[in-house]
């Protein structure tokens, strides 16, 4: 394994109880700075696959290396391991609802990082600084479950950047947003990978998958990995995408050439 | 640019009934037969609960507001409304029970709250049930004393079944008060609770525990049940709107009794699912399991 691999998958399989297996056999690297988008219908495993990466769960089979270290349930039961680990690598959450545990804004975001051990004053200053690049100032002191989808989607991504991980792991993240949120949140993904992080996005969002990533790797509904390459190549591959129940026969991909470039140089 | 266009397809068959919509004079006659009133025992008191829960403490209506008493620290307020609940608990005295809710009524007049609307909730529900419950208490049977009302007098003591029958059943001056202290209590004790809440935005209020040296897992765990409770109350709520738009006209109390069976079960899955997450959360953002506050 070399240095610049952030994640590598070794034949790792999941399952629910016994013998539920999710998925088996599981393959593939993610590389330092990479943008990857994870394909797949409804069920396919997605979520769970994320919540491996992130270790909040683990392989029931096979092993997961990250930065070049095997993650374990052993290996993250050491409060220090799993505080540097969870640190570095941020998940958001499909549901937000789930994610926004506090009673207001501020705490929300203020709780990472003081978990982490951070000095408060620092702590205080980041957390300002994040609720000012987030819009979200007339927000800071009320309830997140108050706030609307998107307003939420927004504070969930803010306490997990007030961390500012070198990986984040982002799932289903344009769900349930209007379309000028969706816009905005592609934009702050193509600005956090051009700045040297590594992103791996869970969608079916062909138009996200399209924007934001290079490399894309297509889950099928049976659970396995029918596809690791260029985006480009994923999104063209209209029999794939039909056969993974992505899309059907009726949907139409238009060449994306100059979408690229609209989001890119803005 | 990507993007969904659905073109004119065959390849949904739609059943043959569905074809043409509902008659509509038909369907007037089916849903004529119980629409508007009536919404049932079940109903009525989730939506109170709703409305109580998001209405007023969720979205702070009242808590936002500028008038002292919202103004005023919720640490004093905290520790006032303790003082307050324990006068409440240990007093005895119908006159100190009245003083305490005339004062709630001009602390709810000078924070603009709205009291009519406040004393039906607080009143109507628990308080009014404790009476009920109470009742029996109020008889000579349970509670003997100085008679207030005779209800059954006899000269010589009967039997029945071998069971000597008391000569007086009356309604005694110290049960009456018993059920009324009692039910003073569970009413006052509901208000002073009220006041706080309503008038403190709930981080607050959380925030203020510590002042009492509550430690802050206790904190944490209290505010993640509210948060909780918040989440179940709103999909309930949602639950019992779906289900009502697909019930046209009564069912029967077996069907109901299904319907919330089965709805309780639905809830309790997806609260678990939940708080699955949300443990999952706290980790992914490096909770070890000892929790930081900013505040201390
Ligand atoms: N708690 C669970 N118990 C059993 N099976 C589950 C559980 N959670 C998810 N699954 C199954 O795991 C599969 C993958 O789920 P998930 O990772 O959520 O997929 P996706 O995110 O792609 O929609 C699904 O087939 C789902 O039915
Ligand atoms: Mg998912």
């Amino acid at each position: 394994m070399t240095p610049a691999n952030t994640f590598k998958f070794e034949r790792v399989g999941y399952r629910y109880g016994r013998d539920e297996w999710i998925f088996r056999d599981i393959d593939f690297v993610v590389d330092a700075g990479e943008s990857i988008v994870l394909l797949g219908a409804n069920g396919s495993g997605k979520s769970t696959l994320l919540k491996i990466m992130c270790g909040l769960t683990f392989a029931s089979a096979g092993r997961l290396l990250a930065f070049g270290q095997e993650i374990t349930e052993e290996h993250l039961e050491n409060d220090s391991a799993a505080k540097e680990y969870h640190r570095r690598v941020g998940f958001l959450f499909q549901n937000s609802d789930a994610q926004l545990f506090t009673t207001s804004v501020k705490d929300e975001i203020a709780f990472g990082p003081l978990q982490m051990g951070m000095k408060k004053d620092e702590v205080r200053a980041r957390v300002d600084d994040v609720i000012e690049m987030f819009g979200l100032s007339n927000l800071a002191d009320r309830s997140p479950y108050r706030l609307s989808g998107g307003e939420k989607k927004k504070v969930a991504l803010a306490s997990v950047l007030v961390l500012n991980p070198e990986v984040i792991i982002l799932d289903e993240p344009t769900n349930g947003l209007d379309p000028k949120t969706q816009r905005w949140l592609t934009e702050l993904i193509l600005k956090l990978n051009d700045q040297g992080r590594t992103i791996v996005v869970a969608t079916h969002n062909l138009d996200l998958a399209h924007a934001i990533a290079d490399r894309a790797l297509i889950l099928s509904e049976d659970h396995r990995v029918v596809f690791d390459g260029p985006t480009r190549d994923a999104l063209s591959n209209r029999e794939q995408l039909i056969d993974v129940n992505l899309i059907d026969e009726y949907f139409h991909i238009h060449e994306g050439k100059h979408h690229i470039h609209q989001y890119r140089h803005n | 640019m990507v993007g969904p266009s659905i073109e004119p397809g065959n390849s949904i068959t739609l059943p043959g009934w569905m074809n043409q919509p509902t008659d509509e004079k038909e369907h007037r006659l089916q849903a004529n037969s119980d629409r508007g009133k009536g919404s049932g025992f079940l109903n009525r008191n989730l939506r109170e609960l709703r409305q109580v829960m998001l209405d007023d403490l969720l979205t702070e209506r009242y808590a936002r507001r500028d008038y002292w008493l919202q103004q005023l620290d919720p640490r004093l307020k905290l520790l006032a409304i303790i003082v307050l609940i324990l006068l409440v608990a240990l007093t005895r005295s119908i006159t100190v029970f009245f003083v305490m809710w005339v004062c709630s009524l001009l602390l709810m007049s000078s924070a603009r709250l709205p009291i009519w609307s406040l004393q039906k909730r607080i009143w109507g529900i628990f308080p009014l049930i404790t009476l009920i419950a109470a009742i029996p208490a109020m008889f000579s049977l349970f509670n003997p004393g100085a008679p207030l009302l005779e209800l059954y007098h006899s000269m010589a003591p009967h039997y029945w079944l071998g069971i000597r029958l008391p000569e007086q059943i009356y309604i005694s001056r110290q049960g009456s008060i018993a059920a009324l202290v009692i039910f003073l209590r569970v009413g006052l004790s509901i208000t002073w609770g009220m006041l706080l809440v309503i008038t403190t935005p709930s981080a607050h209020l959380f925030k203020s525990l510590r002042v009492l040296r509550v430690p802050l897992l206790v904190v944490m765990i209290l505010e993640m049940t509210y948060r909780y409770l918040v989440l179940l109350i709103q999909v309930s709520h949602e639950m019992f709107e779906a289900r009502k738009m697909r019930t046209v006209g009564k069912l029967s109390l077996r069907a109901r009794q299904w319907q919330v069976t089965s709805s309780i079960g639905a809830l309790f899955i997806r609260s678990m699912q939940l708080s699955e997450e949300v443990y999952q959360a706290m980790t992914a953002r490096g909770y070890t399991g000892e929790a930081v506050s900013l505040d201390e």
